[in-house]
């Protein structure tokens, strides 16, 4: 089963050139080892600059940059950098190292059926969470201050009239009022990433924010 | 009787066309030095890829803001990576241009962004592969690259100029917006549409992805 809700092309190119921010490319990253088609693409634009690169005006080099070089090609490989492996395959592995020394996360309950994790990053602007939600439970009519990206990685909801599961990227934004249905079947496990907090339109809704952050 | 020689003289520029394109399914030199370089540690190889690296590798690190002593710093550091990766390269999943200049991209958001840019790991038990993996052999790694330029160098300038910035600058489609003082629908149209261009060049039916 592949996914059928997409990353825009736009962000994907933000991706491969590089000017996304690091909770974007965590979100990029994570899809497209669940995506083939997004995965792709993103070869695809890597194309795109490796043939624009090569295809620049040479520059000058300065002639001793090959000399030192050539001193350096004897030197022993630096360690290479432990890289977290996953056996079980719910959360790709981008993610890993984000989760912490044992690769799974730190759920704190945020309200009854919701647990949160935030998870670590250089850069605070984009918060990122870890979110997994009871099956069946009902995410209250919300909207949102700003943009807000969700990967789902397990079960599935409804959202605005759609189903997305594994996977699946649900991108929203202020023009969004709506509220989201877990599937009945399985937790729901997914990564969100917001510019700005969700604002609840329903009185539950309010007094479920006194709980949560996100 | 006269059925045969129009048969034949009709069948010509096919077969010059054939002709042409065997002409034109050499191997990637690049690829070769790779592979020499991967295979038997080959120094004079290694010197050769670097003559042509190098300078267009300055020049794109020039064009994203480096300086003159960062842009040789990076330099060493992506030829550095090569000389030592080399055996990671594989020639059937992405031409010689751009293995490196991923390696140059990553280097540069590295050193210069002090970013972190996550990214798959293709030994991931969670990667999803393709129902269809498609099949590229070198050659036609080589061909798309061909295509590839081609269809570059014949963008409109309005949205050449985007790629350009997004590329070589790396502004996000936002600033972008702000520094052409253009609407940011229009640049994310122009983004489209050159994209769209781009990915028909290399998914003409003979060269399906």
């Amino acid at each position: 089963m592949t996914p059928t809700h997409h990353i825009p092309e736009d962000l994907l190119l933000s991706y491969a050139t590089g000017s996304s921010e690091e909770a974007i490319s965590l979100l990029v990253a994570a899809h497209i080892t669940l995506c083939p088609q997004c995965r792709q693409t993103c070869e695809h634009l890597d194309e795109v600059g490796g043939t624009m690169v090569a295809s620049l005006e040479p520059a000058e080099v300065s002639t001793d940059i090959m000399d030192k070089l050539v001193e350096r090609l004897d030197e022993p490989l630096p360690e290479p950098a432990a890289t977290a492996s996953n056996t079980d395959s719910t959360y790709p592995r981008p993610l890993l190292s984000y989760l912490g020394d044992n690769a799974q996360p730190r759920w704190k309950t945020s309200a009854p059926g919701l647990y949160l994790v935030r998870l670590p990053f250089a850069l605070e602007k984009q918060p990122v969470h870890l979110a997994q939600i009871r099956a069946g439970y009902t995410v209250p009519h919300h909207t949102h201050h700003g943009f807000e990206a969700t990967l789902v990685l397990t079960g599935g909801f409804i959202d605005c009239g759609e189903h997305f599961e594994r996977g699946d990227v649900a991108i929203r934004n202020e023009k969004f009022r709506h509220d989201v249905v877990m599937d009945s079947d399985e937790d729901c496990i997914c990564l969100i990433v917001s510019d700005a907090p969700l604002i609840p339109l329903t009185f539950y809704g309010r007094l479920l924010q006194l709980f949560t952050p996100l | 009787m006269l059925a045969i020689p129009i048969a034949l003289f009709a069948r010509r520029p096919e077969y010059r066309g054939r002709r042409r394109l065997m002409a034109d399914r050499r191997k990637d030199p690049m690829v070769e030095l790779l592979l020499s370089i991967a295979n038997r540690r080959d120094r004079h190889c290694f010197k050769q890829l670097f003559d042509h690296y190098a300078p267009r590798l300055t020049a794109y690190l020039q064009k994203a803001g480096c300086s003159i002593a960062v842009a040789e710093e990076v330099v060493q550091e992506v030829m550095l990576t090569v000389w030592r990766k080399a055996d990671q390269y594989d020639p059937q999943r992405a031409s010689a241009n751009t293995w490196i200049y991923t390696i140059a991209r990553n280097r540069h958001i590295d050193h210069v962004r002090k970013r972190r840019r996550p990214e798959p790991d293709p030994a991931d038990p969670a990667l999803v592969s393709p129902a269809a993996r498609r099949t590229d052999d070198e050659m036609e790694i080589i061909e798309r690259g061909k295509r590839l330029k081609e269809a570059l160098g014949s963008l409109p300038e309005e949205q050449a100029a985007i790629l350009e910035r997004a590329y070589f600058q790396g502004e996000s489609l936002r600033v972008i917006a702000e520094e052409m003082k253009i609407p940011l629908g229009t640049v994310k149209t122009r983004v489209r549409l050159a994209l769209n261009r781009l990915r028909k060049a290399v998914t003409r039916p003979e060269f399906a992805l």
